[in-house]
């Protein structure tokens, strides 16, 4: 920034390409020109000639530094002073206004930015029966506030970077000071500040650069879209990557267990959330075997059966012109494609699919003998229970189709093969410093609490050594003199 | 740094390994020697086993770093080292072999089925592969994770015969004299020997408190499993158990419900492949170990690579005929080379740790008696 006023303005207007949104309002303030520059329709300009340039038009005297105005003339809270013209146009382009005072090299940074913002709602992805409803938006510091609101402790710190060539997006590490450990925390940072893109546009491009096997299909950053959940992660030694315009709040390290848990269970009668864990564990199996041991079975091992049970098959599965393998292959991918098209499909037309794929389409399929009904029913149950962990679908969805092909290939010796490729390609992955399949592998008998099965919160009195965390802070609740639980 | 174990995944590891070869066809061969003797048999070849693992588990306890080459180099020499890790190599790539055979046959006889060999090995060897080119870390997370629905397997394959027992079968013991019996320990002894395993994996565990407490309870746990499991075969079979070459395949066959259920008992058998599998992976991981101390290699890579072609070679060329592999392992000749082996690497393992530790404390006195250096001595002079 130069002290000639109008040099300023030309240089900015000239940076955002003479662009006819650029709004330059100049004005004179007692005897010292001024000019306020902004972005049209990202400033509020109601609160900006409110509160700033009404009180500037009152100043009868010169305007000689920028603090006195500040403190004696603008009423505004947030504003600061700026010299260098990167910041001075990034902050112009996210919605800020620029106050530009002739003969004076700074400028003050305006915080009158106004956003049309989505409401704080229950996110679709992760709704719960009991506990709290709200989760993030697509706003950074709505959701900085909405976690801070949880933990209030000065302990919470935050870590603002900027990424991005074309968009700027802001990007805050989060953590608890003496909870979380610094070499993860400085890891995370050093990875953000070495992303080179032209732009970040939601935290699953941030999460890419975060992994630390990006070739593999299996998830390794840990998500959520619910202040609560991001609370309870930090408080125990993860660490919070939020970024600007997504409402999808990233946490490292992540182990496999977490995608087991849900906000429900945190809420709930600990016996009931252990046997619904169960069902999610058995639901993974249910989901990538069914197919797998009905295509083993069938085409390698029919004595395995019940001969009643063999008897149907037999029946049901005469005369088709698909081979089983085949059968099974064609019912998946019109699942996929039923499924595909649901997503897309405009909510009033989502009904009519689901009367046209499961009525018409399996219906017919099967009495036209296309295909047979236990293979649809295998299906069906497989597809059923992919949403019982929804975090892990996508996973699910290629594994399932992995161990189908093993499944007709070398019956149950290459289900039984493939599953220990995949577990012990799982076994090998380390995520910041935290095994994959912590507390079972390695074995951390305390962590198995909330892991295999869920104790109550008071039952839970350290934080989890499966993650690398602060291990010199583990213990989360001790006794106080007086019997009655205080937190540390 | 190579990245250690923990004394769980050590006691998991040392369980896998010692169940699986010992419960396909081993039960048939002593049977075949011993006669109703098996179950002793098999009693005192576990005892034997358990007191060495004892004694090996506690040096390694007492020199946590130390890896068995480095030991053996420092205190006898670095040929010998060598020497004694090229006969580790053979012997563990037999044991493989053997394992690799036991796989496919209880495989195609459990399961009546008629395999494709060439989708059988081709994906047998890549997930062998990708294994072995792994640490122990990884093979010891994975056998945590796998461990319980294993055990159940293992369970159930108790389980299912125990109606049809009869405690008759059992005795008389000795009815021919000591002879079987000596016989059956002799020729069975290539599938015992399990401490051999641990001069691999010295130096690479992370041993915590009551470690050897821990290791040997689940050692322990096991050995009672596979006695218990002999006198189950021996009860259930009588004098027919010579014929029943595959134990596991068997046994689960005496399911009480078979028209009401189905072969329930294939679930034991995918648990069974599953250990056999595993099994293997450790066997095959101790060849790429000797492997990478023999040549000083620092990656897995090679040894992976040229283990996997090796065995892919002679398994292909072997396949199915594990009757004939059996035979040489179970010969005269080869009975006397594993016994003494056995007792060898025992020796010198002892030998070369009592050198080590008298070395060790040789060079603390001579530090100790230069003084004036060392801040430790100075202290212990203070404190005393």
């Amino acid at each position: 920034m130069q002290k000639n006023i109008n040099k300023n303005i030309n240089y900015l207007k000239s940076q955002l390409g003479n662009s006819k949104e650029l709004i330059v309002k100049e004005i004179l303030c007692g005897k010292t020109k001024c000019a306020i520059v902004y972005m049209l329709g990202l400033c509020d300009t109601e609160i900006l000639s409110k509160l700033v340039i009404n009180p500037l038009m009152q100043i009868k005297g010169k305007i000689s530094n920028l603090k006195s105005l500040t403190m004696n003339t603008i009423t505004l809270s947030e504003a600061t002073e700026e010299t260098d013209n990167k910041e001075i146009i990034s902050n112009i382009l996210k919605g800020k206004a620029i106050l530009l005072v002739d003969n004076l090299k700074e400028c003050l940074i305006l915080s009158v930015d106004k956003f049309k913002e989505r409401s704080i709602s229950e996110p679709p992805t992760s709704t719960i029966l009991k506990g709290p409803r709200s989760g993030f938006v697509e706003n950074l510091k709505t959701n900085l506030s909405s976690l801070r609101k949880i933990l209030a402790t000065p302990k919470l710190r935050t870590i603002s970077l900027k990424v991005g060539k074309h968009t700027d997006t802001l990007i805050s590490i989060v953590y608890i000071d003496n909870i979380a450990d610094q070499s993860i925390v400085d890891n995370v940072k050093k990875k953000i500040e070495n992303i080179n893109i032209d732009g970040i546009i939601d935290s699953y491009y941030v999460s890419k650069f975060l992994e630390e096997h990006p070739n593999s299909m299996f998830k390794q950053i840990g998500s959520s879209e619910k202040p609560d959940i991001v609370a309870s992660k930090l408080l125990e030694g993860r660490i919070a990557i939020i970024v600007d315009g997504s409402p999808i709040v990233l946490t490292v390290p992540f182990i496999y267990v977490e995608d087991l848990q849900s906000g429900d269970d945190y809420y709930s009668n600990s016996a009931r959330a252990s046997i619904v864990r169960w069902i999610r564990i058995f639901s993974i199996f249910i989901t990538i075997l069914t197919p797998a041991i009905y295509i083993a079975i069938v085409l390698h091992h029919y004595k395995a059966i019940p001969l009643k049970f063999l008897i149907t098959i037999v029946n049901t599965t005469q005369g088709l012109p698909l081979t089983p393998f085949a059968e099974i292959l064609f019912i998946l991918l019109l699942f996929e494609i039923l499924y595909e098209a649901s997503l897309r499909m405009p909510k009033y037309l989502g009904l009519a699919l689901s009367i046209v794929g499961a009525l018409i389409l399996g219906d017919t399929a099967v009495k036209a003998g296309l295909i047979s009904p236990p293979a649809v029913m295998i299906v069906a149950i497989s597809g059923l229970t992919i949403y019982c962990i929804p975090d892990q679908a996508p996973q699910l969805y290629i594994l399932r189709m992995l161990f189908t092909f093993a499944g007709a290939m070398l019956g149950f010796f290459g289900i039984t093969a493939l599953m220990i490729f995949v577990i012990s390609y799982l076994c090998d992955f380390d995520s910041y410093g935290s095994a994959y399949f912590a507390p079972l592998a390695p074995f951390v008998e305390n962590d198995l609490k909330d892991s295999l099965y869920k104790t109550d919160i008071i039952n839970i009195k350290t934080r989890p050594k499966s993650i690398l965390n602060n291990r010199k802070n583990l213990i989360r609740q001790r006794k106080s003199n007086n019997g009655k639980n205080n937190h540390n | 740094m190579e990245k250690t174990i923990t004394t769980n995944q050590l006691s998991l590891i040392l369980i896998i390994f010692t169940v699986a070869l010992k419960l396909s066809v081993l039960p048939a061969i002593t049977c075949d020697f011993a006669g109703n003797n098996a179950y002793v048999v098999s009693f005192v070849s576990l005892a034997i086993d358990f007191l060495l693992t004892f004694v090996i588990v506690i040096i390694m306890q007492k020199i946590p770093q130390k890896n068995f080459f480095d030991l053996i180099k420092e205190t006898l020499s670095k040929p010998v080292a060598i020497f004694l890790y090229l006969i580790l190599f053979f012997y563990f790539f037999l044991k493989l072999l053997i394992a690799l055979l036991e796989l496919q046959d209880y495989y195609i006889v459990a399961l009546f089925e008629q395999l494709n060999p060439f989708f059988f090995i081709i994906a047998l060897m890549l997930l062998l592969l990708f294994l072995f080119n792994k640490g122990f870390r990884t093979i010891g997370r994975l056998i945590e994770v796998c461990f319980w629905p294993l055990a159940l397997g293992i369970l159930f394959t108790l389980l299912y015969p125990i109606k049809n027992i009869d405690l008759v079968n059992l005795l008389p013991l000795f009815e021919d004299g000591l002879y079987p019996a000596y016989n059956g320990f002799a020729r069975t002894s290539f599938a015992y020997g399990d401490y051999m395993v641990l001069l691999i994996l010295m130096g690479k565990v992370n041993f915590s408190k009551k470690s050897t407490k821990k290791i040997m309870l689940y050692f322990a746990s096991i050995l009672y499993f596979i006695f218990s499991f002999y006198v189950i075969f021996v009860g259930a079979f009588g004098s027919t158990s010579v014929n029943k070459s595959l134990a596991i395949g068997e046994l689960p066959l005496h399911n009480p419900n078979p028209s009401t259920f189905g072969r329930l008992e294939w679930l034991t058998i995918i648990m069974w492949t599953a250990i056999l599998i595993i099994q293997t992976v450790i066997i095959g991981k101790c060849c790429c170990e000797c492997f990478k101390q023999i040549f000083k290699l620092s990656d897995n890579k090679t040894p992976s690579i040229v283990l996997v072609v090796a065995l892919t070679v002679v398994y292909a060329s072997l396949y199915l005929k594990l009757e004939s592999i059996i035979k040489i392992a179970t010969s005269n000749v080869f009975a006397i080379i594993t016994c003494v082996l056995h007792l060898l690497f025992f020796i010198l393992l002892v030998i070369s740790y009592f050198i080590y530790m008298s070395k060790q404390n040789k060079t603390k006195y001579a530090k100790q008696k230069g003084g004036g250096t060392d801040g430790e001595y100075n202290k212990k002079i203070i404190a005393q």
